[in-house]
Formats: structure tokens, sequence, C-alpha cells
């Protein structure tokens, strides 16, 4: 989730931690007639297969773009290194950030 | 099941306008309920929209099939093939029964059959919505020549796709019931480890704690709410003594622990592995230089794709579990309890609740009428959630 525009692990924090702090969740982005930028470009690039590491990577993604909406290559690397997609689809994940981002930048 | 199946476990036809696909298999990403459901769609002749795909579910699905292999369109995706295409074939005799004409003169479109001109139409909501085949698969129906594709063969969105991008509940993990208490296996620390001295009444004391489990090496706690049964079991192992003839190595030891286990080396000539010891290699004598490496590569793990999760439901004499299973028939059979009825949803839908809810209305789900603690094992009449944390997911 990201706190005060921060991505960080929620498995990682109590709630008393984020008292007072802006949270954003998965659930928060967009909705399934309303998807965020980013969600409509994991969906166009097929960017999942099980899905579990899929909202992790969303909203990392998010973060990331809101600080630095148009983010090299190794920026995305570095920035989502901590989410592990056991099923292989980070090369879609890497097309979907790019897309996402010339969609936002726009 | 090209024959003799009972097509009802394979195929329902809803009032809702819609068709339920009912498999054994389950998603685990590699697309297949998507896959059967456009096989599916296309022998119906349906949209992709109109179809519901209900899986992993004991209740509805034929025995035996289970999720390896990377056959599952050759094996599964023909059998649906098949039984799509009998149930057509059912369909297209009924409505020309219907309509006073033969099959051939029936025009289908997306589940709507009409006759020709004056004799009209019937759908197959009309025919047969929320109704039983009551039919044997016979192998009659013709599947669809290939060239007359319109649905398989084309991209489709995967099923649930949007739910996945969402944060919608479609893990096992995300499943909570009124109720639910929670539960944490210990785990031993090595292969047929003995479980020697547990003093369990620390734990049992500690906030939340309903009961310690244990059944002979078998260790667990179950707790109110998540993270007190995280922290009894952490309670728990450390108070807990094993004994074990096969420790297993630490991480940070690993790669010199496999080092130590007796390997197999065998001489690879023009790509054959040759049969017999390894020579010893012989250094000519002229040789000016002379160069040796030791190459190594990590250790893999055949693991599962992500921490897995499973939720029991106990009602006297029938007990409901979920659980992240490739295998639902076999975990059935493994529980051996009068009726069970195991879903695999394997990372994905939660699928039908539906009979939670009958069960619930009828005052059997909640524990609210029941004391917060309970000294014997287990918890009967309430649902339950084990989890297998991140860190637990590499033991055995």
């Amino acid at each position: 989730m990201i706190v005060d525009g921060e991505a960080v692990p929620c498995c990682r924090l109590s709630v008393g931690e984020v008292e007072g702090k802006q949270v954003v969740t998965i659930e928060g982005l967009g909705t399934v007639e309303k998807l965020h930028p980013v969600q409509r470009a994991f969906a166009d690039e097929q960017a999942t297969q099980c899905g579990f590491c899929t909202g992790g990577m969303i909203v990392a993604a998010k973060a990331l773009l809101d600080q630095n909406p148009e983010p090299a290559d190794d920026d995305i690397r570095r920035e989502l290194a901590v989410h592990l997609c056991r099923c292989g689809t980070c090369s879609r994940v890497l097309k979907a950030i790019r897309r996402a981002s010339k969609e936002i930048v726009k | 099941m090209n024959r003799g199946t009972d097509l009802d476990l394979v195929l329902r036809i809803e009032e809702e306008e819609t068709i339920t696909l009912f498999t054994a298999k389950v998603e685990i990403g590699q697309g297949i309920l998507t896959a059967l459901a456009q096989i599916a769609a296309e022998e119906l002749g349906v949209s992709m929209e109109r179809m519901r795909v209900v899986s992993g579910d004991t209740a509805h699905a034929l025995h035996g099939s289970h999720t390896v292999g990377s056959n599952s369109i050759q094996t599964e995706g023909n059998a649906v093939r098949r039984a799509a295409s009998d149930a057509r074939r059912i369909l297209m005799d009924l409505a020309a029964e219907r309509l006073s004409v033969t099959a051939e003169e029936l025009l289908q479109e997306d589940g709507n059959l009409s006759g020709p001109k004056g004799k009209g139409s019937v759908s197959y909501w009309d025919l047969l919505g929320g109704k039983s085949f009551n039919r044997l698969t016979t192998g009659e129906g013709n599947p669809r020549p290939v060239g007359e594709y319109q649905i398989v063969g084309k991209p489709v969105n995967i099923l649930n796709l949007l739910d996945k991008l969402t944060g919608q509940a479609t893990f096992i993990q995300d499943l909570e019931l009124p109720g639910m208490v929670h539960g944490r296996v210990v785990r031993p620390p090595g292969y047929s480890a003995k479980l020697d001295v547990i003093e369990t009444e620390a734990v049992e004391n500690l906030t939340g704690v309903i009961a310690v489990v244990r059944n002979g090496s078998f260790l667990g706690v179950v707790a109110e709410r998540e993270e007190q049964a995280v922290a009894a079991a952490e309670a728990l192992r450390e108070s807990s003594e094993w004994s074990s003839k096969h420790p297993l190595p630490c991480l940070e030891d690993l790669y010199q622990d496999l080092l130590g286990k007796k390997d197999e080396a065998f001489l690879v000539v023009d790509g054959t592995p040759q049969e017999g010891p390894v020579p010893e290699i012989d250094i000519p004598g002229e040789a000016d230089q002379t160069l040796g490496a030791t190459y190594s590569r990590p250790y893999l793990m055949h693991a599962a794709l992500g921490p897995s999760a499973a939720v029991a439901m106990v009602d006297l004499d029938r007990l409901d579990v979920w659980a992240h299973s490739q295998d639902v028939f076999s975990l059935r059979g493994a529980q051996g309890r009068g009726y069970l009825r195991c879903s695999g949803h394997h990372k994905f839908g939660l699928g039908d609740l539906s009979h939670l809810d009958d069960r619930r209305s009828a005052g059997s789900g909640g524990r609210a009428d029941r004391p917060a603690r309970r000294t014997e094992p287990g918890v009967r009449r309430s649902p339950a959630r084990s989890d297998s944390g991140g860190d637990r997911e590499c033991c055995f």
C-alpha cells in the first residue's frame, strides 16, 4: 500500500503505525468499471498470471509513477524488486508500466 | 469421458441465461479455466460473456481429474469439447421438437434457436434454464470443425482478470467467514522428527488462544484472531523439543550441505552421458597450461507459487474444505470423513459460497452461541482458516 506517498508492504505494518497518515491500497485505486491507468495497462498487457503478486506490483508502480512519471527500465526494476512473480510475468509487467507511463504523461 | 458421463456434472444451463461449466481443473495462473470456457462456448455457440466456471469443487465435478503435467487442454479440453457438443445436440433436438421442425432447419445464435419463417424460436434457457440434462454423454454430438472456430484460438481476457487487478477477494487468504477462527501449524525441524517435550499451559493461557492441538508429533494452535495464532505458534515452537534423525540444513549452509551428499558424476561425450566411473583426466606432458574451474548453480526448489492457506468448516458429519490443492479428490480421500466437499480454487475464485449462506441462516455457522474458550482440541461448527506464511512455505 502507499503510505504518505511511499509504497510499503502492508504485512510489515500494524494498523497503529499508519495512524494519521494517508493510506492508499489496491482497493482504493480503481474499480472494475473505472480502472486506474496502471490497472488498465496491466489488463492491456495481460501482465498477470496467478495474480498473487499483482496487487503489490500495481500499487508499487503507482507510487513510482507519482514520483517519476517517466521511469527508466532500471528504475522500474529497482522499485519492484521486492515483488516476486513466480509465474514469470516480469517482462509483461515492465511493458505494462511503460504503457501506463505513456498514458499518464500524455 | 467421451461416453456415459453424467452431463449434469459438466454443464448446467442457468435460468439467468448463462451456462456454468464444472471442472476439477484449478486455475494456477495458466489460464485453464478461461481456455475450457472458450472450448465450451465454441461448441455451444454462445458468447464468452455467457460462460461461468465452477472449478475444483468435489460436489460438482467429475472424479479423478487433477491439474498436473501441463496436459489439461489435451485431456479436459477434449472432454469438455465432447460434452459441450453433446449438450448442443440435445438442445437442438429439444428445440426441434418444441418448434415442430427438424434440427437441421434450426439457426442457432448465442443460445437462441430459430426455425424457418413462421415457426418461431426458442432459447437454451427456455428449454433447460435451471433444469438438469438427466442424460449421459453419448459422443454423438459432432464437435465443430476447426476451420469454423469463432472463439477458440482467438485472444480473450482471462476470466476474473479485472478482479485480480482491483484487489477483489480472489484468494483463500481473503476468505473471512463470520465467526472464523485461525489456526497455525508448528512445523517440525526435519523429516520424521518426533515431538518429545511440549509445555502447552503457558500458550493455552495466551490471549485469544482457543486450543493447542497435539496429535502425536503434529502440533498446532487455534486462536480467535490471526495474529494471536501467529504469536501462539511461535511460543509453542520455542517451548517444543524435537528429536530428528534427519535434521534439515539451515539455509545459510545449504550449499555446503548439498556438496556433502552422495553425488552422481558421469562423463559426457558428444552430449551423451557415459556409464561407468569418470576416468581420471590425463594431462598431456606437453601441456603449457592447465585450467581448472568449478561450476555451480543455486539450489532450486519445486515450490508453490505463493504462500498457501486453507479454510475448513466442520458441521458434525460434514466437513467443507477450501484449499490450494491441485487435486481436490485426493484431498477429499485423505480426510476420510463421512461427507467432505473440497474446493481447489488455487489462488483463484472462491467459487460458490451459497451453501455456506444456507447453513449460516440455519444457525449452524456462527460461534456467538458457544463459549469463547473450549478445552477440547479443535473447534466444532466454526469455520477456521490456517495460513502458511512465506517464512514457512519452504518447509515440508
